[in-house]
């Protein structure tokens, strides 16, 4: 089925629907700020509670929402587009659960709290190995049940060790900390976490939106794309590289947020025509949206300790997860 | 010999609960020789209010050095991890747990009818009294227990009333922070400072946006150590610098309630008269 | 004005699939490759490519091997038409053609070369239906008009009219034709010997990785190397002053 809708209206629709939720992820919180005001104080340079809340608060909360959640939409789409499989994504194939261990590793070593760079690096490190296994173990030939397969094993192996690492670290806090790592977070994050991930996000998206015709040229087969001149060794370089990155660096600063890889690339394919390439950019935006509405739907929930975001994205992917499987199982087989 | 003893001396107790300590001098009973402690808090009781010659093992806890002052002292007995066999060959003729001690242990303790004395946490300084006294008697120390209960006493008065002029909130790892009804909550007040999360649900962690809003003039924190962690991170949180005063209490100082928490009561005290932060 | 292949050796394994192959063809005509299943051809058409590495060397347009070319501009130069493409995800036949312009730094199924190619393999009606819904013989179609914009001086074409009716078999051959005409280097892989003879200028027989024979139609059709390599005997037929044969009866080996 195909929604003919052309490109200026998709990037409006979902760019006015990226600006609200901005504004709800920047006036929704326990504090009760008069926006309007509190932002016109803040630029004025006025130093008072509100102004206090908002810019070290709200605002690199709803900045780190909608880099990580652009990360983890654009990174689904070109894994994906890569694998030429729908379902591949992230979390799904273990590649957010061993940048989680990575990160566990840096932060609980101490190494972290030395080298601030160092917890998205490793959680870089991490993505990297588990996207390059996935790729080596299942990319060519692209066969479903490889690749969920292989993204079982992972998730299960970096579960477990980490799940290790926090038993066996110092602090008696750690062990519990595990919900956060496997669930997500955006909740009391600084501008130091949105300084750290940074680098690495923006080389990500710069990574893969560089072959983003390279992966439309790919529908055709990597024979044929070869022909046409694409070159295949960088073009998965670029992806694996690029994801490792971006969702290495995304769950280093606010833990594993599952599904969001899945859900936004299904639904705006067929608004982009199916077309990999347009996909990309077009994800990265609605999976910011996703995230940050997620991220206030957290905070208006009326729990004694805030949700996590992972759990709402898992109510709402884990459904659609089989919901998909159920439509292709003829495929899968 | 020694089943004999034990067997006189749970006579002796059962009588007195009883009420007929009139008929039967309690007092007769001798002090216990080989007590154990299961939990943190009475280890540290233990310690305080007992001769060394009668602790026969403390819980491992009391060995480490951020929960306690006296783990070096703890180190010099068995440290025991809960488990009903260690327990029983430790050859206790009392044994002091804490209300989250394991059920089954307790039970089995009950059952081969070894005297234990159990206490729960202490929520406020009349409950730390009565505990000191409880202990103080349990292990024939009677004098030592009113010695300290009246130095408490001395200290809590010398501070007077603080007023409650000075507004705080506590934010430990997690955010968890003192409520009503808390022994942390009646430390601040009685250290002379309005605690403005008083009204928070007890053991719902406070989140930073409240803490910021409510502005407190003084950030009272509290570490367990130096281990790196998400819940010590949190206590560095770049919104509660520069604007704050901090101050930092001892974990060691109100882990548990003891004579030791009126130290954190002074430390804050010392920080309200002030007006400024100590380190 | 010539893609020339010298001394062609390729291996898969321990098996040499290509051996020794000497292969030529200039703007404006078409060379037919022919030969039995497994003979090496698609390998010989992929190497032409420039899509096996370890014969970069060896295959040369206008003097300038392939290697010192740089990706897109051999993609450029050379356009390919594999045997059986399997679109991965439900593009339409218009956007399919599109990805012919990826060489040249892409562009929409609106630009007016893709929908000249299009109209040209007379698929430009199915521009907005899905390649899935698409007949076999339709599908081809698309991918030709996918070649076709590029625009590339030299077409090689995997078996092109394997799923197509004799009608668009025929139209097929004719629009390649066309194209020679029109100065494009055609090579075919075909296993119509009746389409062989009349639509092409010349042909090539591979035979287990070698050159069988090579030469004019009907040079090659008639020798007796053609009845050895297929195991066939075949009939010579004549119509409208063009030579023919038709495969007839096989050889019991």
């Amino acid at each position: 089925m195909r929604i003919a809708v052309p490109p200026w209206l998709l990037y409006t629709l979902l760019g006015s629907l990226l600006v609200v939720a901005l504004y709800l992820a920047v006036a929704v919180g326990r504090a009760p700020l008069a926006l309007l005001d509190t932002l016109q104080a803040a630029i004025g340079g006025e130093d008072n509670v509100a102004t206090l809340v908002l810019t070290e608060l709200r605002l690199p909360r709803a900045l780190l929402g909608l880099l990580v959640g652009a990360s983890l939409g654009l990174c689904g789409a070109a894994l994906q587009g890569l694998l030429h499989n729908p379902l591949a994504e992230p979390g799904i194939i273990g590649v957010s659960g061993c940048a989680a261990l990575g990160a566990v590793l840096a932060f609980y070593t101490g190494m972290a709290a030395a080298i601030p760079l160092a917890l998205p690096a490793a959680g870089v490190l991490g993505a990297f190995i588990a996207v390059a296994l996935v790729y080596a173990l299942a990319g060519r030939q692209a066969s479903t049940l490889a690749i969920i397969l292989a993204g079982v094993a992972l998730n299960a192996a970096a579960g477990a060790m980490t799940a290790l690492v926090l038993n066996l670290a110092e602090s008696p806090f750690a062990f519990l900390e595990i919900i956060f790592w496997q669930m997500g977070s955006l909740a009391d994050r600084s501008w130091a976490h949105v300084g750290v991930a940074l680098p690495f996000m923006l080389l990500g998206w710069v990574l893969i939106l560089s072959v983003r015709r390279d992966l439309a040229a790919l529908s055709l087969g990597e024979e044929t794309a070869a022909s046409l001149g694409v070159n295949l060794s960088w073009v998965r370089f670029a992806v694996i590289a690029g994801s490792a990155a971006a969702v290495g660096s995304a769950v280093a600063v606010s833990g594993v947020i599952g599904f969001v890889g899945l859900v936004v690339p299904h639904l705006l394919r067929p608004l982009v025509g199916y077309d990999p390439g347009r996909l990309l950019p077009a994800s990265a935006l609605a999976g910011a949206v996703l995230v940050l509405f997620a991220d206030v739907a957290v905070r208006l929930v009326p729990t004694g300790v805030e949700l996590k975001l992972g759990v709402l994205t898992a109510l709402i992917g884990a459904p659609f997860f089989l919901y998909l499987i159920f439509r292709l199982r003829r495929e899968l087989t | 010999m020694f089943f004999s003893d034990l067997r006189l001396r749970c006579l002796a107790a059962w009588l007195c609960r009883l009420g007929l300590c009139l008929l039967v001098s309690c007092h007769a009973a001798a002090a216990p020789e080989r007590v154990v402690s299961l939990n943190l808090c009475t280890d540290e009781l233990l310690l305080q209010l007992g001769d060394h010659k009668q602790i026969a093992g403390l819980s491992w806890l009391a060995r480490d050095a951020n929960l306690t002052w006296h783990s070096a002292e703890a180190m010099l007995f068995p440290a025991v991890r809960g488990v009903a066999e260690e327990i029983i060959r430790l050859e206790p003729d009392l044994v002091l747990a804490g209300e989250f001690t394991t059920p089954a242990t307790v039970a089995l303790l009950e059952r081969l009818e070894i005297p234990l004395l159990r206490l729960p946490l202490a929520r406020s300084f009349s409950e730390i009294a009565d505990q000191i006294h409880q202990v103080a008697d349990a292990l024939g120390q009677g004098a030592r227990g009113r010695e300290m209960l009246a130095d408490m006493r001395l200290r809590l008065d010398a501070l007077g009333d603080g007023g409650g002029t000075i507004t705080a909130a506590l934010f430990q790892p997690n955010g968890q922070t003192a409520t009503t009804g808390s022994l942390l909550h009646e430390v601040m007040t009685r250290a002379g400072l309005h605690n403005l999360a008083a009204d928070w649900p007890q053991f719902a962690p406070l989140p930073l946006e409240t803490l910021v809003y409510r502005e407190p003039q003084l950030l009272v924190l509290s570490r367990h150590g130096a281990h790196v962690s998400l819940a010590t991170e949190l206590l560095e949180h770049p919104v509660l610098r520069g604007r704050l005063d901090r101050i930092e209490i001892p974990a060691q100082a109100w882990t548990c309630g003891t004579i030791n928490t009126v130290r954190a009561v002074e430390i804050l005290h010392g920080a309200a008269r002030e007006g400024r932060p100590e380190t | 004005m010539t893609l020339v292949a010298a001394n062609i050796n390729v291996e898969f394994g321990l098996q040499a699939v290509l051996s020794g192959v000497d292969f030529a063809v200039s703007r404006g005509e078409v060379v037919g490759l022919i030969g039995p299943n497994g003979a090496g051809k698609s390998t010989l058409l992929q190497a032409l490519a420039g899509l096996h590495p370890a014969t970069l060397a060896s295959v040369s347009v206008d003097g300038n091997t392939l290697l010192t070319m740089r990706i897109r501009e051999r993609a450029r130069t050379i356009a390919f038409l594999r045997q059986n493409t399997r679109v991965h995800w439900p593009l339409a036949a218009g956007q399919v053609a599109a990805l012919g312009r990826y060489p040249h730094g892409g562009a929409g199924s609106d630009d007016e070369r893709v929908q000249s190619a299009m109209k040209r393999v007379e698929v430009l009606a199915l521009r907005d239906q899905p390649m899935s819904t698409l007949s076999a013989g339709e599908q081809m179609r698309v991918h030709i008009a996918r070649a076709l914009a590029v625009e590339a001086p030299y077409l090689l074409a995997d078996e092109p009219v394997a799923a197509l009716d004799p009608y668009h078999q025929l139209e097929c051959m004719e629009l390649l034709r066309r194209e020679a005409q029109a100065g494009t280097g055609v090579v075919v892989v075909l296993h119509d010997l009746l389409l062989a003879a009349r639509f092409c200028d010349w042909l090539v027989l591979l035979d287990h990785g070698r050159i069988a024979a090579t030469g004019l139609p009907h040079e090659v059709l008639h020798g007796d190397a053609l009845q050895a390599v297929y195991g066939i005997d075949v009939i010579r037929q004549r119509h409208d002053g063009q030579e023919f044969v038709l495969p007839w009866r096989r050889r019991t080996r």
